[in-house]
């Protein structure tokens, strides 16, 4: 499926993000703890402690780039996979997203083990947003990307993980969304599933979509991102050519 | 404020009819009696309750049997949904944490689900009536309103509870007690009559305390509930559902995903 828009029309457009995570140490818990504190006359809330894991951050990702995301943990890359899938909402500042996106952040999401290949893909489907017309027009690509053959009737306890692995990824990348955010998915699988994954997509990205994909691997970044974004305390530590990225990733590590 | 199209997951039609079917699957994949199994749980209970009450302690109550059974089918209905949804949240954390997806599905799944168990056991209780020499009547139509009523009321608690759950992980062992509590506190195993007059409006505040009374006037008596009664019923499902809404609104606000 090909995607005409316009190349430099943002995808993505992050301006001045903030994400803060709240947490009470001395907040109840539990109901049993809130009934102490009331019984000893004690306002539960002293202050929230808050942690900011995204402070101010702006950047465009273009319609059709292959962007890389890096940053030593804790720098706030699932943080922003999440806020660009709308589970987070942001602290302050804006993210703006044009159009659908496919989350390839865990393959499989929902799978039942009692039910078979084929039951689980149209319940994994529309898991990941599907419709019913969409899910039957694609299935036959689905099949046919997996490679299952006949065990696709066999429930999915008996699969291995690998097995698992394609059939998730290959409904998660027949989704015909314009944005897709990927996480880390590619340390899944040998080494043959992992150049198949990378081919597909790559594949998508040269039918036009926009890909963020979210790896600590440097190599693998440099290797088939156009641009990577370096996230580090808080901030944008790097943005600019993937080739380069090697060493302000290892600067962004010792800081 | 959430819409009530997005309350009922109605943009998401494609994702609760999967999930149903794959609860509905599961449980009955295994033989063909799976929905016989299903009925077998609220049966002997009713079994026993008519042992006890009936031939031990002589109870004096007609029909005893599609008495105790519609009340059972009821009730069983709203505890396992109210179990199952309180927990849903928590029980689906990888994936509300990673996918969007939204966050009254698993509550609303839950419910539509033993719901439908719910409605398939209705014509048991008719045979059972049959057997019992009562004639079925028109009137007894009005028990799938009654049946939709509390599917609304167990959703709507459930959601509630399933958001309060993220925050005080002890409320299962509350819920426990409270189901219990509600369960005698509720004219299911005695007949509404039974209650003295100084503890009727218990049955006012809780929130299926005149629906029982009136699904057994509606299938025993084969009259017409008092217009109070419906009237209550109807305002505890709205009231619970207008509240599930409120609530529902608020935790995404707060953003009760990153509590999970």
């Amino acid at each position: 499926m090909a995607l005409t828009s316009a190349p430099q029309a943002p995808a993505i457009e992050v301006s001045g993000l903030t994400k803060e995570f709240k947490r009470w140490d001395d907040r109840a818990n539990s109901i049993k703890s809130l009934l102490i504190q009331w019984m000893r006359f004690q306002s539960g809330f002293k202050g929230a402690k808050t942690t900011v894991v995204l402070n101010g951050i702006s950047f465009r990702i273009g319609s059709g780039e292959f962007v890389g995301i890096m940053g030593p943990n804790g720098a706030g890359k699932s943080t922003i996979l999440k806020l660009m899938s709308g589970i987070y909402q942001p602290t302050s500042g804006k993210i703006h997203i044009s159009g659908q996106i496919a989350p390839l952040i865990e393959l499989g999401a929902g799978f039942h083990p009692d039910l078979s290949g084929m039951e689980n893909i149209f319940l994994n489907a529309a898991i990941l947003g599907f419709g019913k017309k969409l899910a039957e027009e694609k299935l036959p690509e689905i099949l046919d990307f997996a490679e299952l053959g006949d065990k696709i009737y066999m429930p999915v306890r008996f699969y291995s993980n690998g097995m698992m692995a394609r059939l998730g990824f290959s409904v998660a990348t027949h989704l015909p969304a314009p944005i897709l955010l990927v996480d880390e998915i590619l340390a899944v699988g040998d080494l043959n599933f992992q150049a198949k994954c990378i081919q597909k997509i790559q594949k998508l990205h040269a039918e036009g979509r926009t890909i963020v994909l979210v790896s600590h691997d440097v190599d693998a970044i440099a290797r088939h991102c156009s641009r990577s974004i370096i996230l580090a305390q808080g901030g944008v530590h790097y943005d600019g050519p993937a080739s380069n990225a090697k060493a302000h990733y290892l600067s962004a590590l010792n800081r | 404020m959430v819409s009530f199209w997005h309350l009922f997951c109605l943009h998401k039609k494609f994702l609760v009819y999967n999930m149903v079917v794959r609860n509905l699957k599961i449980k009955y994949r295994r033989s063909m009696l799976g929905f016989l199994w299903t009925l077998l749980i609220p049966v002997s209970q009713a079994a026993i309750y008519y042992l006890v009450f009936q031939r031990i302690m002589k109870v004096q109550i007609d029909h005893y049997v599609p008495f105790i059974l519609s009340g059972i089918l009821f009730w069983v209905f709203l505890s396992n949904t109210l179990n199952e949804s309180t927990e849903s949240l928590l029980a689906n954390c990888h994936l509300l944490s990673k996918i969007p997806i939204p966050l009254q599905t698993f509550p609303w799944v839950a419910s539509l689900s033993h719901g439908l168990n719910l409605f398939l056991a209705l014509p048991v209780i008719f045979a059972v009536m049959l057997l019992n020499g009562i004639p079925l009547r028109p009137i007894n139509g009005l028990v799938f309103g009654f049946a939709l009523e509390i599917l609304i009321i167990a959703y709507s608690l459930g959601l509630i509870l399933s958001v309060v759950m993220v925050y005080f992980r002890d409320l299962r062992y509350l819920l426990n007690l409270g189901l219990q509590l509600l369960m005698y506190g509720t004219p299911i195993l005695y007949e509404e009559k039974m209650i003295p007059e100084s503890f009727r409006w218990l049955l006012w505040v809780n929130p299926v305390g005149t629906l029982f009374p009136s699904i057994h006037q509606v299938l025993i008596e084969g009259t017409w509930p008092q217009p109070s009664a419906l009237l209550i019923t109807l305002g505890w499902t709205v009231g619970l559902l207008l509240l599930a809404r409120e609530v529902l609104s608020r935790a995404l606000r707060k953003g009760v995903v990153e509590w999970l």
